[in-house]
This record gives structure tokens, C-alpha cells and sequence, in this order.
């Protein structure tokens, strides 16, 4: 298990994570996503012992993760920005692992290498991007962890290596009890792969939750009445968005589904429809309540 | 496993092996390269010589070639120059770049085991290419060993001192990348950490002895620089007198490497431990680093305008400086110019480190704090100049003296040229009434320096004897004196009457197999190989048991004789220069050496006889003009007690013949006293007469042959007198 407790850091003035304090179960996948510049990549290199707190804690299966090479060697990380020796093969880099991690298996490298046709003897700084990110991928995997940290690994692979690489992950998870850590900006990646959601912002962890606690906690609702109404008819349903066009309303309404239906109707309307929100429409409406919205920027470029 | 990854990890170590496979093997193979190149080509060389001996039946008499093991090893320099500093920048580069830091930072390993099994692949790819490449050296060197010798012990030990001072780059540059996060940073500190400890030492020792020059030999303390191998070792490329004993042994400055190696890597090794990942891509660790460096770069420029304030300071009561208009006006000037440059230096270095011109602005906010270490600075160096200014040596708290040099400047950094001085510099005097002399010339000195920097004297000098003596006691002090004639006398007096100081002028020393001999006169310079050693020989004998007075011989010593030998002496892989003139001092040998002239220039008055016909005759042949023969006679002589007289020159060029017309001209009068009194060597009287060298060239037109020849003869010292038209003193 990961625990995080008040964790926060800070480079110079600038305040990339404040008191997130989170607890990622063994075995789950645990998606995360958030702002540009929200912490995210900040908060796997906390974990990973790459960087230290300024201050809480972290402690992997309840051990400090900073200098700890015995929880080091379960952990593997793909960063954003990926790293190779100049020069190096795929063959060359596998070396490097073997010689830093001791359960390297080199049977799965050649096997994932063979699988997704990348040629372990040539220069990997000939490489494409995606091609650079699936040996990245390989390496990592073959390194057999317990805990799998990706940052943005999605990006850059097409949508068949992205399917191959989630079940990948999938089989670790389910075979060995692998615990893995994904970031991304796309959330109907995430949505497909993680157990749990967690969404950063400004440093902050804003919502945590398992993804279908998410998806039924949130709802969309789109009602109508014959006479006028405002927003001010809703009040005892907490909502966080409200919007009318015409005579129709339209509101994310966060709370029990069931009470929910029971109260509009209650009201008489001439219309109700309640409809899921994909995982995009949750991020989106949780970040507006943040003041995170480009909607009124767009507005006033488009005025302009 | 818990300990594996902490400190040393092998498979980490080997992956810095492998990294490093590259710049290692490069290393190997052009170094055995010039390794292989070297010997092969002075094999041939020494091998064409012997042959040349052999052609002229004189195979007895080659020398092998010493092969000096720092002057034919001189591509060691690399390791430290280029391989080490590159194998760290290789391994290291990480820390410049934030994705690469990141990697390395999240491996399963400390810091702490990076760092060591990194450093130690480093360290193994070094020891390996320099034991290569000396044990090729060594091996060819031992194969053609016939021609060449060289001492493998020597050899070894260089390869060491070559080592220890890579290692010394290689922990400096460390500890420059550690403690930084960019290149042009790192750059930097490393060359603050590597040269400005040294660069104020010198700007220290330069301010003392400048206004205390008795001083000159005094900075030998454990700073001095002759410690640090990294400059001992360049400066062998630029002087010829080297102490080539120092890094061809092990020793104290071996020891001292290591241990700065020791100490920089040890401080490498605190601060990469606490080194954060987020440092890379930033000029410094942390801000405080930043200023740190930043103060002691800009403390390096204000020595400038100290040295200026310093110059001021000691020199203001000096009376010829109070003669001059006055200079206060141009010394604020100087300072507040070299102050603005120190505060434009501290800018641009925030600003070239960092990249920010907003952080090189706020470095300005230091200004008080460097004002502050410079009112320190200069304080320090007044107390110092005071305490340097006062000190006196009290002759009962000196147990023995070492008397480094007679006559003239030495620098106590370079080795000895003089065999002679070498000695003697090696030798305690313990005599109280010697010891009494010099503390109380040294303290005379000092007091002089003292009134003139007071203004109660105007000038300093008024002597025409310096010396520089080490005093040991329970304080070891080395100075450079000055002794007036009085006291030189005084000084000679006593050093004659030490058994030990004149024996080592009186016993010439035993010669060896390394030692290189050969007699050198002005004229006769090809005397047989045998014969030289037999002269050595016996001059070595006649020093030691004719009872020749040591002031006699020591008088004459510099001067040239009729002849001088010359032995480069080996000692300790060091070539000293012992030089020793032939003259009447020596009776016996410079009898032996006419002896020796008398065989084999028996024929040279008949042939110069001839050579002065010749000279007469192309005179009077009146169609004469430059394409006709010519005759040259360059004619140097000795008169009887040694001293070089003076040489005359005769030419029949054309310029001269208007002259020879002349019943009463020179060149008429030369010739015919030259051959009225010219005699051989054998019936040569050591009273009256001097021995002549004459060196006559003669040119045949016609078949545009040109012939030099050397005649030895002797003439009455009057007769050379009238000869010489200026005469000699």
C-alpha cells in the first residue's frame, strides 16, 4: 500500500503540491489526473524517492520510500520525459536495468520487445516517440515490479500499443497484485483501466474516489416546467452547475440518485431526463466549481 | 541485500565500467601508441651512434642514453589533463540535466553507492591505463637496453605521482558537479575550488616578499606549492631545473595529493548525498552555495585593488616615494577603477551562472559583506606584513644552518643546476660562530628593510654578496640575505675552515654509469672519450691528496682554465652540472692535458707556419679580391693563471688588404711576430708563456673547398700582449 500523508513541495516560491494526503490499496490502478502544472508528476517522483518532501510523509508497504534502495527495487517508474544512455540499444539499456534491479527478467524483455516488433539492437535515439515509450514501457515492465508508476505514458502510443500496454498492466495487476500509479490527461483512458480516480489541482487533491462511485454519485439532469423558473426552484439539491436554454434546465447534481428523481418529480415537471456523465463531463464540472474554466476566455477572444 | 545497495553496489559498478569502456580503451591505445613511438625511435636513434662508434673504433667509449623517466613520459600528463576530467564529466553528466537526474535518483540505489561505485570505475579504468602503458614503456625500455637506461623504479613511481594527481583532477571536478547544476557552472567552481587556494597563496607570498625580499625563500610551509603534485608536475615542461626527484619518488607530496584528493572527495561525497534531484539545470544547489562561490570569485578580483592599498600602505614613509608627485590621487584612482571591474565581475558571474539578470541585480546586495571581507583581508595581510617586519632570529634558538645557494637568487621551487651548490645545500652546519654571523646579518638586513621602509634610509642596497640559508631550531625559517663585503669575507673565512664544506669541493665524486662526461675548451673540444675520464680522474686525485688549499681552488673554480671537464651527475634522477676548469690550481692534470696536446699536436707549428705562408701570400697577390682564396685566424689564448685573455681575428677578406700594404700595419706586424715567436706546446713555459688556440680557415677558390684547422701552440704572454692591440687585463 502507498500512504501519503500532508504531503507538500515546493520549488523556490512556487507551491507544486500542498498537504495531499491520499491511500492507494495494494493491487489497484490508480488513475490520476489534473491541470497542467496541478502536482501530478511532482507526486510520482515524491513516491518514487526521486524527490523529498518538504514536508509529511510517504511510506510504501509501511517503509519510507527516500533512500530506501530495498523499496526502490519494487518500484518502477516511466517518467514524461524518458531517459537513455547516448547511444544505447534497447540490448545496452536492458544491461543498465539488470544491473540496477536484481529481479530484471530478461526472458519477458525479449518477449515484450518481440511481441511489439522494436529492434533491440538498434539505436533507441533513432527511435519515433511512441517506439521510444514502448522500450521505456518494456524496460519497465520487465523489471517485475510491485509497484508501477506511469506518467503520461499513454501519450504518444497509438491506440492498439495503448490497448496492449493496459492489459499489460491488467495482467500484472490481477496476476501478481501489482499496484500501478497512471497519469494522464485523458480521462477516457483512465476511465477504461483504473480502479480509482484522483484529480489534482493547484497543487491540491481535489476529488478521490473509486470510478463508479463517481459516476453514480454525478448525474446530469435536464428538466422543464410549463411555467418559468430559475435556479433558486433547486436549492435543496446540491447541484454544481445550473444552466437554462429556453425552458429547458440543464444541472450536474451531485447526491443520491434516488432521493434526487423522487424530489424533481415531486415538482411536477413536464420533462426529466436524468443522464450519466461520462468521466470528461465530472473533471470538467468539478475544475468549473475551481474557477478552472476557459470558457469565459474563449468568450471574450471570440468577441474580440 | 539491505547493505548491497548502500555504500558499494558491484553491478553499479560494473555499469560505470561499461559506460566508461569507450574514453578507457581510447585512452589505452593512444597512450601505448606514444608509448611504443618513444623508445623505438631513441632506440634508433642511440643505435646509430654506436654504430658510428663502432665505424670509428671507438665502440669502448659510447654511452648508453639515460633516458630520464619524466622527460620521455611527458604524454602522462594526459591522464590528468584529459582522460581523468573526461571520464568524470562522462559518468556525472547527469547531474546537468533534470530528466537524466531524475533516472539516476529513482534507481534503487543511495546516493552514497552512485556516487562511490561510480567514482570507483574511474578510479580502475585510470589505474589500468597507466599501468598499461608503463609496463609497455618498461618492457621496450628493458628490451633495448643495450642502447638505453632507465631507472623502472623511477619509472613506477612517476606512474603513481601520474595517478595520484588524476585522482586529484578527477575529486575536484566531482565535487565542481556536485555542487552545481549546469555546465558553465560547474566549469567554474571547478576551476574556483582547483586554482584560487593557489592564486592567493601566491598573491600573499608575492605582497611579502616584494617588500621583504629576504623573504624569497621563506614560503615553504606546507602551502607550498611544491606539494601539490599538479603543479610540480607542469612545471617540469617549462624549467630546467626541476626537482624531478620530487615525482619520480614517492613522498611527502605524494601524500599531500592524496589527501586533498582525499579531503575534496570526501566533501563530493557529503554534498551529492544531500544533492536534490531538482538542483540539475540550476547554476547551484541551493542559494547559499551560489553566494558563496559568487563571494569568493569576486574576493578573487579584489586582491587587485588589496594589492594596490597593500603597495600604499607598506610603501608611504619610503623616502623616494615621497620625492615622487604625489601618487594618492592616481592610487584612488587605480582602486575605485579596479572596484568598479570587481563589482561588474560579481554581476556578470550571477549573471552567467544563473541566466537571470533579476539574480545577478540582487547580487549587488552583497556589496556591504564584500566590503567588510576586504577591510578583513587587508587587515591580515598588515598583521602578517608586521609580523614578518619584526621578526628576528636569535642565534641561540638556531641549531643548523643549510646554506641553499652562494651568489645569487635561488629559488628554492627548482632543483639545484650546481653540483657543488646541491651539496652543500644538503649539509647541517652546526658551527655556533657561523650560526652567530648569518642570524646577525639576517637581523641587519631585516633592520635595514625596516628603516627604509621607515624613510630613515633611502636606499636598501649597498651589497654585493647574497646567500639564502635555512635556519632550523625550534622555528625553520629560510632567507634569502645580502652580505656586505665584510661580512662575505667573514662568511668565506668560516665556511673554509669547515672540513665538510671544502670536501665537498676537494672530493670530486666517483663516476658512474649514468653520468655523462666531456672537456670543453675554447678551441680543442674533441679529445679522446678515454682520455677525458683519465683527465677527471686525475684532477679527482690530485683535489683530494695534493693539499691544495680550498680557497685556492674555489677561487677559480668558475673560471674556464685552458680547458674545463664537464659531468652531468645522476643523482637521485636528477642531472647535476659539475664543472670543473683545467688550470694551474691543478698542476699535475694541467700537465697532463699539454701532455696530451703535446702528442697529438705535435705537427701543428710546421702546419701553421704554413697556413701563415699562405696567409702572406694571398696578401701580396695584388689581382687579389673576395672570389680569390681566403685565410681566417681566430687566435685565442690563456695566460698562466687561467683567466680567458682575448682573441684575435686576422682575415685576408679585402677589407684588410689596404692596410697590409702598409710597411708598419697591423696585420703585417701580427704575422710576423706570429711567426717569429709561435712555439709548440712542448717547449711551452708555463711562466712566460700562454697557450694559444688557433682556429684557421682556409678556402681554395678554385675548387671552392674550404678547410678548418686547429692548431695548439703556445706564444710568449708579451708578445700576445702586442698581438692584441687593446691588450689584456
Amino acid at each position: 500500500m502507498i500512504r501519503t500523508e500532508n504531503l507538500s513541495k515546493k520549488f523556490g516560491d512556487f507551491t507544486a503540491l500542498k498537504d495531499v494526503s491520499c491511500s492507494i490499496p495494494k493491487g489497484s490502478i490508480y488513475g490520476m489526473v489534473g491541470s497542467n502544472g496541478a502536482g501530478k508528476s511532482t507526486f510520482l517522483r515524491l513516491i518514487n524517492g526521486v524527490y523529498t518532501p518538504d514536508s509529511g510523509n510517504i511510506s510504501i508497504n509501511g517503509e519510507s520510500v527516500y533512500e530506501n534502495p530495498k523499496i526502490k527495487e519494487i518500484i518502477s517508474y516511466v517518467p514524461d520525459t524518458l531517459y537513455f544512455l547516448p547511444g544505447a540499444s534497447m540490448n545496452r539499456m536492458a544491461k543498465l536495468y539488470a544491473a540496477v534491479y536484481d529481479k530484471f527478467d530478461f526472458h519477458r524483455f525479449e518477449t515484450l520487445t518481440k511481441a511489439l516488433e522494436l529492434n533491440p539492437k538498434a539505436n533507441i535515439h533513432s527511435f519515433s516517440k511512441g517506439m521510444k515509450r514502448q522500450a521505456a514501457i518494456i524496460l519497465s515492465l520487465s523489471c517485475r515490479p510491485e509497484y508501477l508508476f506511469f506518467d503520461e505514458t499513454f501519450d504518444g502510443l497509438d491506440p492498439v500499443m495503448r490497448n496492449l500496454v493496459k492489459s499489460l498492466i491488467c495482467k500484472d495487476v490481477l496476476e501478481k497484485e501489482t499496484t500501478a500509479i497512471i497519469t494522464s490527461h485523458s480521462l477516457r483512458e483512465l476511465e477504461d483501466i483504473c480502479d480509482q480516480l484522483a484529480l489534482l489541482h493547484k497543487g491540491g487533491l481535489v476529488l478521490e474516489s473509486d470510478i463508479e462511485n463517481l459516476k453514480t454519485k454525478q448525474f446530469k439532469v435536464q428538466i422543464a416546467f410549463r411555467e418559468e423558473f430559475d435556479e433558486s426552484r433547486f436549492l435543496e439539491i446540491p447541484h454544481i452547475h445550473f444552466r437554462k436554454s429556453g425552458s429547458v434546465a440543464s444541472m450536474i447534481v451531485k447526491n443520491d440518485r434516488e432521493s434526487t428523481i423522487a424530489m424533481l418529480k415531486s415538482m411536477s415537471p413536464v420533462l426529466l431526463d436524468i443522464l450519466p456523465l461520462t468521466l470528461e463531463e465530472v473533471f470538467t464540472y468539478e475544475m468549473e466549481t475551481l474557477g478552472y474554466n476557459f470558457d469565459k476566455v474563449l468568450e471574450e477572444q471570440n468577441e474580440e | 541485500m539491505k547493505n548491497k545497495k548502500r555504500f558499494f553496489n558491484k553491478n553499479l559498478y560494473m555499469e560505470g565500467l561499461r559506460q566508461l569502456k569507450v574514453i578507457g580503451i581510447l585512452g589505452i591505445v593512444i597512450n601505448v601508441i606514444i608509448a611504443v613511438v618513444i623508445p623505438v625511435g631513441n632506440c634508433l636513434s642511440a643505435k646509430a651512434e654506436y654504430h658510428s662508434y663502432i665505424n670509428s673504433n671507438m665502440a669502448d667509449q659510447f654511452t648508453k642514453y639515460a633516458i630520464n623517466a619524466v622527460d620521455y613520459h611527458v604524454y602522462y600528463l594526459l591522464f590528468f589533463l584529459v582522460f581523468a576530467p573526461l571520464m568524470v564529466i562522462i559518468l556525472f553528466r547527469f547531474l546537468n540535466r533534470r530528466e537524466d537526474c531524475d533516472f539516476y535518483h529513482s534507481l534503487p540505489h543511495t546516493r552514497q553507492c552512485l556516487l562511490l561505485s561510480f567514482f570507483a570505475a574511474i578510479v580502475t579504468w585510470l589505474i589500468v591505463q597507466i599501468f598499461i602503458v608503463t609496463v609497455v614503456s618498461a618492457i621496450l625500455y628493458q628490451i633495448f637496453s643495450n642502447y638505453l637506461v632507465l631507472e623502472f623504479s623511477r619509472l613506477f613511481c612517476f606512474a603513481v605521482n601520474i595517478l595520484v594527481t588524476s585522482l586529484l583532477v578527477a575529486a575536484a571536478l566531482l565535487l565542481a558537479c556536485t555542487l552545481s547544476g549546469n555546465t558553465i557552472t560547474g566549469f567554474i567552481v571547478f576551476l574556483i575550488l582547483f586554482f584560487t587556494p593557489r592564486i592567493f597563496i601566491t598573491i600573499y607570498q608575492t605582497l611579502m616578499v616584494n617588500q621583504l625580499d629576504y623573504l624569497a625563500n621563506s614560503m615553504n610551509s606546507i602551502f607550498s606549492i611544491k606539494h601539490n603534485l599538479f603543479y610540480t608536475i607542469l612545471r617540469c615542461l617549462s624549467s630546467d631545473y626541476v626537482t624531478y626527484a620530487e615525482i619520480t619518488s614517492i613522498n611527502s607530496s605524494t601524500v599531500f595529493t592524496l589527501l586533498m584528493t582525499l579531503f575534496l572527495f570526501v566533501m563530493a561525497y557529503i554534498f551529492f548525498a544531500k544533492r536534490k534531484s531538482e538542483a540539475a539545470e540550476n547554476s547551484m544547489n541551493n542559494k547559499t552555495l551560489q553566494a558563496i562561490f559568487r563571494t569568493i570569485f569576486t574576493m578573487l578580483l579584489c586582491m587587485i585593488p588589496i594589492s594596490i592599498l597593500f603597495g600604499y600602505y607598506t610603501e608611504r614613509n619610503i623616502v623616494f616615494y615621497q620625492y615622487r608627485y604625489d601618487s594618492t590621487a592616481m592610487m584612488i584612482f587605480y582602486v575605485v577603477i579596479s572596484y568598479i571591474a570587481v563589482i561588474l565581475g560579481m554581476f556578470l558571474y550571477e549573471l552567467l551562472t544563473t541566466k537571470n539578470a533579476r539574480n545577478a541585480l540582487r547580487s549587488l546586495k552583497s556589496i556591504p559583506l564584500i566590503i567588510g571581507l576586504n577591510a578583513f583581508v587587508f587587515f591580515l595581510l598588515i598583521c602578517s606584513f608586521g609580523h614578518y617586519r619584526n621578526l628576528r632570529l636569535d642565534e641561540e634558538k638556531i641549531d643548523s644552518i643549510n646554506i641553499i645557494s652562494l651568489g645569487h637568487i635561488y629559488d628554492y621551487n627548482y632543483n639545484q643546476a650546481s653540483y657543488f651548490e646541491a651539496m652543500m645545500a644538503r649539509y647541517d652546519f652546526t658551527e655556533r660562530e657561523l650560526i652567530s654571523l648569518l642570524c646577525t646579518a639576517f637581523n641587519d638586513y631585516a633592520d635595514m628593510h625596516n628603516d627604509y621602509l621607515d624613510g630613515k634610509r633611502e636606499t636598501l642596497y649597498n651589497m654585493n654578496f647574497s646567500v639564502t640559508v635555512e635556519f632550523h631550531g625550534k622555528s625553520n625559517y629560510t632567507f634569502y640575505l645580502k652580505l656586505d663585503a665584510k661580512t662575505s669575507d667573514q662568511f668565506y673565512k668560516l665556511l673554509y675552515s669547515n672540513e665538510e664544506f671544502y670536501n665537498i669541493y676537494m672530493n670530486l665524486p666517483e663516476l658512474t654509469e649514468r653520468d655523462n662526461i666531456y672537456f670543453s675548451s675554447a678551441g680543442e673540444n674533441n679529445i679522446d672519450k678515454t682520455f677525458e675520464k683519465e683527465l677527471y680522474e686525475s684532477l679527482k686525485t690530485e683535489l683530494s691528496e695534493s693539499g691544495i688549499h680550498p680557497k685556492q681552488w674555489i677561487e677559480v673554480i668558475d673560471n674556464y682554465g685552458i680547458g674545463y671537464i664537464v659531468v652531468n651527475k645522476y643523482i637521485d634522477s636528477v642531472y647535476y652540472e659539475l664543472r670543473v676548469p683545467i688550470n694551474l690550481t691543478t698542476p699535475k692534470t694541467y700537465q697532463k692535458l699539454l701532455d696530451y696536446y703535446m702528442e697529438t699536436h705535435s705537427d701543428d707549428l710546421e702546419s701553421f707556419l704554413n697556413s701563415l705562408q699562405n696567409f702572406e701570400e694571398i696578401f701580396a697577390d695584388s689581382s687579389h679580391d673576395e672570389s680569390n682564396d681566403s685565410v681566417n685566424l681566430d687566435i685565442i689564448g690563456y695566460d698562466s693563471v687561467n683567466e680567458v685573455s682575448d682573441s684575435i681575428y686576422l682575415s685576408t677578406a679585402k677589407e684588410s688588404q689596404t692596410e697590409y700594404e702598409s710597411e708598419d700595419s697591423y696585420l703585417k706586424k701580427c704575422i710576423a711576430l706570429l711567426k717569429e715567436h709561435t712555439k709548440s706546446v712542448s717547449n711551452m713555459n708555463s711562466e712566460e708563456d700562454i697557450l694559444i688556440y688557433i682556429r684557421a680557415d682556409e678556402t681554395k677558390y678554385t675548387s671552392n673547398y674550404a678547410e678548418t684547422d686547429l692548431y695548439v701552440l703556445c706564444i710568449p704572454i708579451k708578445i700576445f700582449k702586442e698581438l692584441n692591440t687593446e691588450g689584456f687585463e
